[in-house]
């Protein structure tokens, strides 16, 4: 290797660090593909709409057993309760993608008489729990 | 005759050239540039409309104060899906609220008119599978083929069975139950 | 390359060059290797514009009071509606929803508030722009322009909703457009002309000149009632409209000469007259009573001293005392003095307590309107009783659908 001329390798090695320098960028450019996300997908991705409409379902179906469902009768009502509470949680786990489910005791009790009522709510990314939704009977 | 000592710098430069131009090639290549996606924001803002409207339509004007019973309904939304209103849900949601000229006409919401909805409701019938049907919309407008949208949703909760019996499956349960109103909106 | 001639070889030149020429294009590349990552449209003025759309529509502002709209304690902060302009530094945040618990639901009281531009400072490049800093938080200054209007009719006799702040819009901006139903205040009337005849004396022992307008809390701010429907006085101005007075005027003894013992009896100082002692209108029945005082009487029955809260008082169709005027009923500064033929119509503020509280889900607060003639002159109406405002007697108007819009640049 005696005879080999090495005075021109500098050019070489700039053309080397030039090449290292593109691949450090593309190192880190392609961290950004990772963690970027816009806020309008942000917005999207946060079930705001969902949540808010299932509580409000929700105490539409304590009113409904506080009120329609007594005069179905016993069986009737706690049939029809049962099925209510499958629907929700069906519904929302197949075409929403998120679990959802409730529950509220069956008689009101206090004073004045008063119930809580109790959702649940998981969609894989937000998880949302109410415990004590105060109702008045 | 020509001294070919110094060829060793030309290699180098040509060298080091193509060393540098092939490693960009790869970079180029291999990376996926992110852009931000601009289209999600009409996504956004056609969702927030969309569950905004269901809303609306969902609450009842005024206070009942009498118990509900079987045959009312607590709001228009209800009243429309009961009775299998197709018509009036469809020219209630776009043209009383999604694209009414007298209140769009200072919006800037623009090609309001491109933009179709279909509407379906999912039930969980007698034997405990879900099930679903159409909103029949009398007017399905340019192209029925859903491109690229928003789906909004809205729980009811119905007293009854929704009716009249052609218009819905037979396997529906007949007694109170809750129904997932879905609307698609779509630029045509 | 040794050597004294101090030329450099072509070869050399060659090279370097060709590795230049590489080095600047591939320098020419990576620009567009970051163009990914730049702010391409600047500020993302649409998460502005949602951002602040949620605020409005699904916030109640800060301090908006009890998030259960009928309790109220000592310590909080007076809703930021009723607030005067010298206390404008407490508002914190604007929304205009009623409650956390009622999204979109919106209250007149608080559009009303938020679109007065005499209140709030509106100017784009004022550095006291109160939108800015109570609703973008933020001190860049953004563009903006929020508009609401009414998609159903708002209750009669209100006009239509139009109303709208900010500059005109420009070539881009972000957007949101968010559909809302409006809450409007109610009021009631008092119609003494019906059938069965209510609110008149007619034993001695009942007359006492006082119409007594009862606003009870508990009835009001019953809980099973959805708070979006609830009529909550604390925030809501209301109105009372007392009509048809004539036929409570005291013509009990119409000038025949016998006396009347319903048309003798006072009670404003206690002392009853005498049974046995004629008095008579001399000859004709009066053409009008006289409204001495208004009165406000707590839970228990006892006069609240002073005004619990401003009305306006407008007496046969004339705002007493004068148009800018609200009504300070001072009964120690020798109180009122109107003559009424026919009407009076109340506007009556939002009932905060001023201090002590009186009026509240679990009290209740009477407003009586005095006609007491000063001893030991005869009574010239007969009005007495109770009205109870509560939600079969009360108008209260159907929520009203509207649309927001917001745009910010």
């Amino acid at each position: 290797m005696e005879g080999v001329k090495t005075e021109a390798q500098w050019i070489v090695m700039m053309g080397f660090l030039v090449s290292l320098g593109i691949f450090f960028l593309a190192i880190i450019i392609s961290q950004s593909t990772l963690v970027g996300q816009t806020t309008a997908e942000g917005v999207l991705e946060f079930p705001k709409n969902d949540i808010q409409d299932l509580k409000h379902d929700i105490l539409e179906v304590e009113y409904f057993n506080r009120t329609l469902c007594t005069n179905l009768g016993g069986t009737k009502c706690g049939t029809v309760m049962g099925n209510i509470s499958q629907e929700i949680q069906q519904i929302s786990l197949y075409r929403k993608s998120a679990i959802a489910s409730f529950s509220f005791p069956a008689t009101c009790s206090g004073s004045p008489p008063q119930r809580d009522v109790y959702i649940h709510y998981n969609n894989g990314v937000t998880a949302y729990d109410e415990y004590e939704i105060r109702i008045y009977c | 005759m020509v001294k070919d000592g110094a060829q060793l710098y030309t290699m180098e430069g040509i060298a080091a050239g193509l060393i540098m131009l092939l490693t960009t090639y790869l970079v180029l290549g291999s990376t996926s540039v992110y852009t931000p996606g601009d289209t999600h924001i009409t996504d956004m803002q056609l969702e927030q409309v969309g569950s905004d409207i269901l809303r609306v339509m969902d609450t009842p004007v005024r206070l009942n104060n009498t118990l509900i019973d079987n045959s009312l309904n607590r709001s228009d939304l209800e009243q429309m899906v009961n009775t299998t209103n197709g018509g009036r849900f469809f020219s209630t949601f776009t043209n009383t609220y999604l694209c009414n000229p007298e209140v769009v006409a200072n919006a800037v919401l623009s090609g309001c008119g491109d933009i179709q909805v279909n509407a379906s409701v999912w039930y969980l019938t007698n034997s405990g599978s879900l099930g679903t049907y159409m909103v029949p919309n009398p007017n399905p407008g340019l192209s029925s083929v859903p491109g690229p949208g928003v789906r909004v949703t809205h729980w009811i909760h119905t007293n009854y069975k929704p009716g009249p019996a052609a218009s819905v499956p037979g396997d529906m349960k007949n007694e109170p139950q809750e129904l997932l109103l879905e609307v698609v909106m779509w630029k045509a | 390359m040794k050597g004294k001639s101090g030329q450099l070889p072509v070869d050399f030149l060659v090279g370097f060059t060709i590795f230049i020429l590489s080095f600047i294009m591939v320098a020419n590349f990576v620009p567009s290797l970051l163009v990914g990552l730049q702010r391409t449209t600047g500020i993302d003025y649409d998460a502005v514009a949602y951002r602040t759309g949620v605020v409005l529509v699904e916030d109640p502002g800060e301090p908006a009071g009890n998030r259960i709209l009928g309790e109220v304690s000592p310590t909080d902060k007076m809703p930021w509606e009723l607030q005067d302009v010298a206390f404008k530094s407490e508002i914190d945040r604007l929304g205009l929803a009623i409650s956390p618990d009622t999204p979109n639901v919106l209250s007149i009281n608080k559009i009303n508030k938020f679109f007065d531009t005499s209140f709030f400072d509106d100017q784009f490049s004022s550095p006291t722009n109160d939108y800015r800093t109570r609703l973008f938080f933020s001190s860049y200054q953004y563009g903006y322009n929020i508009t609401l209007q009414n998609i159903s009719p708002m209750k009669p006799g209100a006009p239509a909703l139009s109303m709208s702040i900010g500059q005109p819009y420009p070539a881009g901006y972000g957007y949101i457009r968010r559909y809302v139903l409006i809450r409007q205040n109610t009021n009631a009337t008092v119609n003494l002309n019906q059938t069965p005849v209510e609110y008149i004396a007619t034993t001695p022992a009942q007359v006492n000149q006082q119409l007594r307008i009862r606003l009870d809390g508990s009835v009001l701010y019953d809980p099973t009632i959805p708070p979006a429907y609830q009529v909550d006085l604390l925030r809501e101005p209301f109105t009372i409209q007392v009509t048809n007075l004539s036929y409570m005027l005291n013509n009990s003894d119409p000038g025949n000469n016998t006396y009347s013992p319903i048309a003798c009896r006072s009670n404003l100082t206690g002392l009853g007259m005498p049974l046995s002692s004629p008095c008579e209108w001399n000859g004709a029945a009066p053409t009008y009573a006289t409204l001495r005082n208004i009165y406000f009487y707590d839970d228990t029955g006892t006069q609240i001293a002073g005004y619990y809260t401003k009305m306006n008082l407008t007496v046969d169709g004339v705002r007493e005392p004068d148009a800018n005027d609200p009504v300070d009923p001072s009964p120690l500064n020798g109180g009122l003095g109107y003559q009424v033929t026919n009407n009076i119509t109340l506007d009556v503020s939002p009932l905060w307590p001023p201090g002590t509280i009186e009026f509240d889900a679990f009290r209740s607060l009477d407003i009586g309107l005095d006609f007491t003639e000063p001893s030991p002159s005869p009574p010239r109406t007969l009005i007495t009783g109770e009205f109870l405002y509560d939600y079969n007697n009360a108008t209260v108007p159907d929520l009203s659908t509207g649309m927001l819009e917001v745009g910010i640049w």
